[in-house]
């Protein structure tokens, strides 16, 4: 149900298990799912995001809540005398914060990030999946990325002999 | 796309540690990046280089398929492990580097015969050592592949055996003509080629025109320590090549004959005494950077006569590594009709101490301009400080750039934006805002920047009543 509190325009958001979550508009259309769901019109009761369960779809939003761009009511800029550069320099120093989580959290804020749309967090969440694995042996990365090793013992020497580069 | 945070190694057992933690109080299901849908593991394939990509997906039979699917590729010769790790990388010798470069050419071909041919490679960018049989290998199939499917974006980055800070003048027509061999041989990679930059090369008079003919879809060429031998001059025509950088060199001067999509020039460091480009017909010519240690004996540039035939530029970038000015502030009428689209100016690196009030002249004379950023530094990395060389090579000592208005009264409209970087507050600087702020009458509107060093936030922004504010956490 779209609602309005203190002027803004509210959407409900519900998770599979049953939690209701209350946001702006402005924060849920983050989410470009979300955006075209409100633009379609198909938006007018409550949102059910299957798949995400509560606790990872407060975390997406405590992220669109930060990253939605600051405007005032008039659309004009918030301030008129912080720098774009600054604005920045403080949503990484605050990304870095929030992507401070377990791997399981880390791999379904992912998935949650793909299917609603949001390239900033799929961005996020992707390349500090990543970053670790650069300068690692591969047993620092297989174990880093909980990779299991379902190889059969003569499937492994294969692949170790045509790849022989990459176990070196 | 490589990462080169060394902060990342300090932190490695720490994360291990909880890695594993993780993984014994885990379900061991839930945590395991495999369990990730294919696209979702691609997207995140395809930010590492190519080799480290295949690193993760020989790990398990499941994820092994994947780099058949990728859709960007980045292979590089320095993918080493431990290479961008400065406690590991004293362990790695140069058989690494080659033995990598292999890599890199097995694995080109590999995967380009391998992959799924309905899935458009979207970019597809080569970095390797111009070394047989690995280039040959690496050309071969990159020909194939563009003969067999979609490819966007193909780019090729080549260096040599030798770094130029040990090639002789013979190692450097070595290196030209290994590379003129390795485009005979493979030709139609190169005439699908979009991007290419070329390293440590000497080339006969018409082996660069040849290459630009044979790369027909070039869209940037780059060339480093390149050149067709002492005073050359370098003509260049092509009907596709949007960006030119060109660094070092020993041409005498780089002529843009017939280049009708041309958008990007840079040009750094050249050799020549004179006016080091000529611009022909480049009617889309839009931003020209310059980049130059100026030495006395060297002539100074006039903007009127150097751009004579662009009036197109709007976007200008001057670097002086923090020695001497080697442009002359000229008077409006002349500079003003090649400056008319000019919108943002850059001046890079001007040495400190000196008066700036001589940067008036491109306002003066640009009354479009919209942005003008200039940095004040003397970049201690980059000076010369040895007082014999200085003198031997002809490096001036610090002076003020004569110049004094045209027009007292002058006004501009359009500047919006003024940021200095290496701002001090002394009285060099605040008149030389002041006298900015005075005749840009729109620039209280926009937001002038001040940072006392390159890397920080900026500590001060002059708000609207032209107040000096200092930002919190500054």
């Amino acid at each position: 149900m779209a609602t309005r509190e203190a002027g803004k325009k509210m959407i409900m958001l519900k998770s599979p298990d049953g939690m209701e979550f209350e946001v702006e508009e402005a924060v849920a259309m983050e989410s470009q799912t979300i955006r075209k769901m409100i633009e379609d019109d198909c938006a007018d009761t409550a949102i059910l995001i299957p798949n995400i369960n509560s606790k990872i779809l407060s975390r997406v939003i405590e992220y669109c809540n930060k990253h939605v761009p600051t405007t005032g009511a008039t659309g004009a800029a918030a301030s008129d005398t912080v720098a774009p550069a600054a604005l920045a320099e403080d949503l990484k120093i605050w990304d870095a914060e929030f992507i401070k989580v377990n791997r399981a959290t880390r791999f379904n804020l992912i998935q949650a990030a793909s299917y609603l749309n949001i390239k900033g967090l799929l961005d996020l969440t992707s390349q500090t999946t990543i970053d670790t694995i650069s300068d690692n042996s591969l047993e620092e990365i297989r174990s880093f990325l909980s990779t299991k090793n379902d190889y059969l013992p003569e499937e492994e020497q294969t692949i170790r002999r045509e790849n022989q580069w990459a176990f070196q | 796309m490589k990462n080169k945070n060394g902060r990342r190694r300090r932190n490695l057992n720490a994360m291990q540690k909880a890695a594993r933690k993780e993984a014994s109080a885990g379900n061991g299901e839930g945590d395991r990046l495999s369990k990730l849908p294919n696209d979702l593991l691609l997207n995140i394939l395809e930010r590492v280089d190519t080799l480290d990509a295949i690193r993760v997906c020989v790990l398990s039979k499941q994820m092994l398929k994947l780099p058949t699917m990728l859709s960007q590729f980045f292979l590089s010769f320095d993918s080493i492990p431990a290479y961008h790790d400065k406690a590991r990388v004293s362990s790695l010798s140069l058989s690494d580097v080659f033995r990598t470069n292999s890599a890199v050419a097995h694995v080109t071909d590999n995967i380009l015969t391998t992959r799924s041919p309905e899935i458009t490679i979207s970019k597809l960018k080569i970095r390797f050592i111009l070394m047989q049989p690995d280039s040959l290998t690496i050309g071969k199939s990159v020909a194939s592949a563009m003969a067999t499917q979609k490819v966007d974006a193909a780019e090729f980055e080549i260096v040599t055996e030798k770094p130029y800070k040990i090639c002789s003048s013979a190692d450097l027509l070595h290196h030209g003509k290994q590379f003129n061999d390795f485009v005979c041989a493979c030709p139609n990679a190169f005439a699908g080629l979009r991007r290419l930059w070329l390293r440590n090369m000497r080339f006969g008079a018409l082996d660069i025109p040849n290459i630009l003919t044979t790369c027909k879809l070039l869209e940037s060429l780059r060339l480093t320590h390149c050149d067709s031998g002492i005073h050359s001059v370098l003509q260049v025509e092509h009907a596709q090549l949007v960006e030119l950088l060109v660094d070092y060199g020993q041409f005498e001067r780089v002529e843009l004959i017939c280049l009708p999509k041309l958008k990007h020039v840079a040009y750094t460091n050249w050799s020549s005494c004179e006016d080091p480009m000529y611009f022909g017909f480049v009617p889309q010519l839009s931003k020209l950077s310059l980049t130059k240690i100026g030495v006395r004996s060297e002539k100074n540039i006039e903007l009127s006569q150097l751009l004579a035939n662009v009036p197109s530029i709007s976007e200008l970038h001057l670097d002086f590594r923090s020695e001497k000015i080697w442009i002359i502030p000229e008077c409006p009428k002349l500079l003003a009709p090649v400056l008319s689209k000019l919108q943002h100016v850059n001046l890079d690196h001007l040495p400190e101490g000196c008066d700036l009030a001589w940067t008036m002249f491109i306002l003066e004379a640009a009354p479009s301009l919209k942005e003008l950023c200039i940095t004040v530094w003397d970049h201690w990395c980059i000076i010369f400080t040895d007082k014999e060389f200085r003198k031997e090579n002809g490096f001036c000592n610090k002076a003020d750039v004569k110049w004094k208005p045209y027009a007292p009264n002058f006004k501009h409209k359009n500047l919006v934006k003024l940021t200095i970087y290496g701002f001090q507050p002394d009285d060099n600087f605040v008149r030389y805002i002041r006298c900015v702020v005075e005749a840009a009458v729109n620039v209280f509107e926009g937001i002038t920047e001040l940072h006392n060093s390159v890397a920080t936030k900026p500590v001060l922004f002059l708000s609207l009543q032209f107040k000096l504010v200092t930002l919190p956490n500054a």
